[in-house]
């Protein structure tokens, strides 16, 4: 299930299990959340999402651009081989900002609480 | 109608309540007025001017009183007696006006009360006739909402029909006539209305098909689809003689700002063939495949469409000589799932699709469309599906 990590530097959003159409607004209003108060630097982590369907991939292409209008920027944290498929055949791995290796800045392990 | 229908019961009881309480010229008309039918409001509204019943309703619990209000509404009245389960006696607090009154609760909502004022004390058939209006009113309201209901799901219904006709005019019946190919396809939605979509746009110098997929199901994915199509259609009409990547490019930024306030995307596949050549531009749609010698696949040359505000996709070219076969898929084909859940995949896929090439030209949308219904094993279909399949003739 998404579970939300509240870090002020760099709010972390999980997407675990099945992003698809049936879950994606609880991803959705975490993100509209942070972005209405603000914050517009996120991670979105997608290192244990097992299914990413259409609907889910559009909502964060629309956050992408909120937030990037707002000067920010929304990347993907290691998406899973799941996502990265999807992400390849459609070529949106060209438009998001995807970062596969290392920490995300201010957060560590025990940040990340499921 | 099911539950909320006015019951033979019901009327009946209304009837002799009505008869019980002496006024048989009301019961009569209570009859004829109380015949399931449209208009049960105003066969309620009777039933309480006949039988001089008013709703009343639940003030307020004021110092262990409890304080209804009916009639005039400066005047209020406090429970006195509760004989019954389903009835009170009320008193009205006005010394002078003086009365008792009888008030009955609703079945269906604790919150409304029917009343009546009783000449002297309460008898039993006026007891009998508050209960039995009670629940003739509580009917007749019920049957009354369902209707209303009703009418609004038809009219829901209707609209949600008038829209998918709407997006399936805009898929042609028919194929463009290619001398010594074979042009084939099809599109079978998940739902009503289908965000997949396929279209051409043909001049006598050259044939521009267009196949996208809007992300989501249903109507919203198919209205993105129709403003696609028709965009498409306007933008190609006057394009045919320019590069496939600029009518990419103005087919973006003319629908970007509709999908961003839909937040939709589309996966598309442009495929332009003139005298001796065919274009392809594909822009996140997936999976597109081309037979030369062997089987290959078209990987992406941009985003979808409505993700990024410039698009500059560089097209992939091959000489009618060199090529034997195109496939255009929707990822709903690919997607299919089993009933252990499983999907198809992609390399299940293009083997499939590899292994129903070998028949007549014409016969490979049948072929796969044939296996996968085998593979779904009755399982409903889970997203839109659109093939598109040119052959060459042998």
């Amino acid at each position: 299930m998404p579970i939300h990590v509240s870090n002020e530097r760099s709010p972390v959003v999980s997407a675990a299990g099945r992003f698809d159409a049936y879950s994606v607004s609880d991803i959705s209003n975490q993100l509209s959340s942070l972005l209405d108060e603000g914050i517009v630097d996120i991670w979105v982590d997608l290192s244990e999402t097992d299914f990413i369907d259409s609907t889910a991939l559009a909502d964060l292409v629309r956050f992408m651009k909120r937030a990037r209008a707002a000067g920010g920027e929304l990347t993907l944290w290691k998406p899973s081989d799941a996502v990265r498929v999807i992400l390849e055949l459609t070529s949106l791995d060209l438009a998001f900002s995807i970062s596969s290796n290392g920490a995300i800045p201010g957060v560590t392990d025990s940040d990340r609480r499921s | 109608m099911g539950d909320t229908d006015l019951s033979v019961d019901i009327v009946s009881s209304l009837t002799s309540a009505l008869a019980e309480s002496n006024d048989l010229l009301a019961a009569l008309y209570s009859l004829t007025q109380a015949a399931p039918q449209p208009g049960e409001s105003i066969g309620a509204f009777w039933a309480l001017r006949i039988s001089e019943i008013v709703p009343a309703r639940y003030v307020e619990l004021s110092y262990k009183e409890e304080i209804f209000s009916y009639g005039n509404a400066s005047e209020s009245f406090l429970k006195v007696e509760e004989p019954g389960d389903d009835f009170t006696i009320v008193r009205s607090s006005d010394e002078i006006a003086g009365g008792d009154s009888i008030v009955v609760a609703m079945p269906r909502s604790s919150a409304n009360y029917l009343a009546i004022e009783l000449d002297n004390h309460c008898s039993t058939s006026i007891a009998n006739l508050v209960r039995s209006v009670a629940n003739y009113v509580d009917a007749a309201l019920a049957t009354a909402d369902t209707r209303e209901l009703e009418v609004t799901n038809k009219q829901l219904s209707r609209d949600i029909e008038m829209a998918a006709t709407i997006t399936d005019s805009l898929i042609p019946k028919t194929t463009p006539t290619l001398p010594g190919w074979n042009l084939t396809a099809k599109l079978q939605p998940a739902r009503i209305a289908s965000g997949d979509f396929y279209t051409f746009s043909v001049t006598d110098r050259s044939v521009i098909a267009a196949i996208g997929d809007v992300s989501g199901k249903g109507i919203p994915a198919a209205v993105a689809a129709t403003v696609i199509v028709s965009t498409f259609s306007r933008l190609a009409a006057s394009s045919h003689g320019e590069a496939l990547s600029e009518l990419t490019q103005a087919l973006n930024s003319a629908t970007s700002k509709f999908m961003n306030q839909a937040a939709v995307f589309s996966t598309l596949c442009l495929i332009k063939g003139d005298h001796d050549k065919i274009e392809i531009v594909n822009c996140g749609h997936s999976p597109v495949m081309v037979k030369t010698d062997t089987w290959s696949v078209i990987d992406a040359h941009c985003p979808p469409l409505g993700v990024l505000d410039d698009l500059h996709p560089e097209p992939q070219e091959f000489k009618y000589e060199e090529l034997n076969a195109l496939l255009v898929a929707s990822d709903g084909l690919v997607e299919q799932t089993n009933r252990t859940g499983e999907q198809l995949g992609y390399e299940a896929f293009y083997d499939l699709v590899i292994n129903s090439s070998s028949g007549e030209a014409g016969s490979m949308i049948d072929s796969v469309c044939g296996y996968l219904q085998e593979f779904a094993e009755g399982r409903p279909q889970d997203d839109d599906r659109t093939l598109v399949v040119l052959e060459k003739e042998s």
